[in-house]
């Protein structure tokens, strides 16, 4: 595949793709042109395109360890803490200028977690999985591809481990194995930035056991092979996109990432697209490594999202003509908190972070599921505090058709008039804005996005150390 | 008149700027661009390199080991007034041409 360089090669590559995805019961044949489908396009172009400004050439790019060349930092395997720090600060800037998810943080993180655990199976079992990565890597590199992060299984019962479902195919697994490769079936759920990605790298959704050997998969798969289909989720206000204008909220960028569910209907993988077949002990690690690598990062996508609300918030309390209020600028102060608060974890988590015998750095896992759980609860009071901000117009506002009309625009001019020389215009904009990025699915997808919060609480069972600290209390309390 | 020394202009990475980086930088290049060739993106053979950083915690300063050019740091919109100040001082040491304030 010839390099992705610009926005215009990435959003060519995608009419190129002929990738089968669908919209609302009907096939999609050019997801570039398709109005629900364009602003999650226009927000991942900007990993593309904020990689080419010299401003933004430190954060957005890194040198390959691999062949020396300079690359996209969302293909890049970490090296230091410093490159950890940097895709931090990385996913904070593109959420300032996106105030959205720009999805391709999942598929840099799916590439570090298996750089690591491949040369780990290695070690065990002495497989090749490693080097067979580290080419594939090199494509990845070479050709700046946009990858899903494929880990999230549909899971059918979940009391069930996947070789006890009624319907195996309830979970991602392998039905045949050949010389050449393996054919695969199952879905993955919740993909961000499906449709509008050119592979998925697949990864076990859970730890598995021996019975589960066939569920032990991760693999790389073109999102145009044979077998693969592409569902698109339906997002909360998702009849928006298909309008333009004020009452769309965040018209180019859209509303958090686009989610797809990715069915794999007996696709074919060819050997060196194998990265673990099988070793059912290793799934876990896998897991757990992507796990981490993905909550390490909700302090800066959603610390940035939260600084643009923020910006969104105080500008709506100056138009209504607020601002000046104590209690206004409390909670605004106390926005800008949360929102450095989750960023500070991330930070935190990076620079705790360490050398895995791959060679490859991992963030801190208890301070990274520490940041990822400390967003699931700041994101709903950042939201809380723009809506008591904002006002209840937030929710009861007239349609910018109503605006815009010869019959009752003149009342919608006189009456949602706020502070002195500000326009009607712009005070609907912005409150349309905070709406957008304030209910729905923008919440729910940082609550469960990389690991609902009880995920979180099982890690701080795991890495807590509650043992020690038992010992501390008893010793600080003259306890035998 | 001298040869125009070239100045180069290294940003960091622009995660969380106070100020409008690129567009102080575009005003120091029109006030002096009769004066100094400005670079962005060849930054090699720079007689004078620009560290421009979007807040105090000056990380476009951590790249200064790379360059033997002097090196001038910048970290806020306060900042422009010294800049242009020690620009029009280096490029009248090198000629004695007056430059406009």
């Amino acid at each position: 595949m010839k390099r992705i360089v610009t926005k215009e090669d990435y959003i060519q590559s995608l009419k190129d793709l002929h990738h089968v995805v669908y919209y609302n019961g009907k096939r999609v044949e050019d997801v570039t042109e398709h109005p629900a489908l364009r602003p999650h396009i226009n927000s991942a172009s900007l990993t593309y395109e904020l990689a080419l400004r010299p401003e933004h050439e430190d954060l957005m790019t890194a040198t390959s360890h691999l062949t020396g060349r300079k690359i996209n930092r969302f293909t890049h395997i970490h090296q230091s803490v410093d490159d950890l720090i940097k895709k931090v600060r990385m996913l904070r800037l593109i959420a300032h200028e996106t105030g959205s998810c720009f999805q391709r943080c999942v598929g840099l993180d799916a590439l570090n977690a298996t750089y690591m655990t491949t040369y780990d199976i290695d070690q065990k079992y002495k497989t090749d999985y490693f080097e067979r990565f580290k080419k594939y890597l090199v494509h990845v590199q070479d050709s700046n591809v946009m990858l899903v992060g494929g880990m999230t299984d549909v899971k059918g019962d979940r009391s069930l481990p996947p070789a006890k479902q009624s319907d195996p195919d309830l979970f991602t697994h392998v039905v045949e194995r050949h010389s050449d490769g393996i054919v695969i079936r199952g879905a993955k759920a919740h993909m961000t930035g499906g449709v509008n990605s050119h592979e998925i790298l697949i990864m076990p959704t859970q730890t598995m056991r021996e019975e589960d050997k066939d569920y032990a998969l991760a693999c790389a798969i073109p999102l145009n092979a044979a077998g693969v289909v592409l569902i698109f989720g339906r997002q909360t206000n998702e009849e928006r996109k298909f309008e333009e204008g004020i009452d769309v909220g965040n018209p180019l960028y859209g509303l958090v990432g686009g989610e797809a569910l990715i069915v794999f209907e007996n696709v074919f993988v060819p050997w060196e697209r194998v990265f673990l077949c099988g070793e059912y002990d290793m799934a876990g690690l896998l897991v757990e490594r992507f796990a981490t690598l993905h909550r390490q990062n909700y302090g800066g996508c959603k610390g940035g999202v939260s600084d643009v609300l923020a910006g969104a918030t105080a500008l709506a309390a100056e138009y209504q003509g607020t601002a000046g209020a104590s209690h206004v600028k409390e909670k605004l102060a106390e926005m800008i908190h949360l929102a450095e608060t989750i960023y500070s974890g991330s930070v935190a988590c990076s620079a705790m972070g360490y050398k895995t015998p791959s060679g490859a750095y991992y963030p801190d896992p208890l301070l990274a599921n520490t940041t990822k759980h400390n967003v699931t609860r700041h994101i709903y009071e950042i939201a809380r505090l723009a809506h008591d901000i904002a006002g209840g117009i937030v929710a009861t506002m007239p349609f910018e058709g109503d605006l815009k009309s010869s019959e009752v625009g003149r009342y919608v001019k006189k009456y949602l008039a706020g502070a002195k020389g500000i326009p009607v215009e712009a005070r609907m904009k912005i409150l349309r804005l905070i709406e957008n990025m304030s209910g729905g699915t923008a919440l729910v997808e940082s609550m469960h996005g990389a690991g609902s919060p009880q995920t979180q609480k099982v890690m701080y069972g795991r890495l807590g150390n509650l043992e020690q600290k038992k010992r501390w209390a008893k010793r600080i309390a003259g306890i035998e | 008149m001298g040869d125009m020394k070239k100045i180069g202009i290294k940003y960091c990475g622009g995660c969380n700027p106070f100020y409008e980086r690129v567009e102080m930088i575009q005003r120091v290049q029109s006030l002096l661009k009769d004066r100094f060739i400005f670079s962005v993106d060849d930054l090699r053979d720079s007689d004078i390199m620009v560290f421009v950083s979007g807040c105090p915690r000056a990380c476009a300063d951590k790249h200064s080991g790379n360059f033997e050019a002097s090196s001038l740091s910048i970290l806020g919109e306060d900042d422009f007034e010294s800049l242009i100040k020690r620009l029009t001082a280096i490029d009248q040491e090198c000629d004695g041409s007056y430059l406009p304030g």
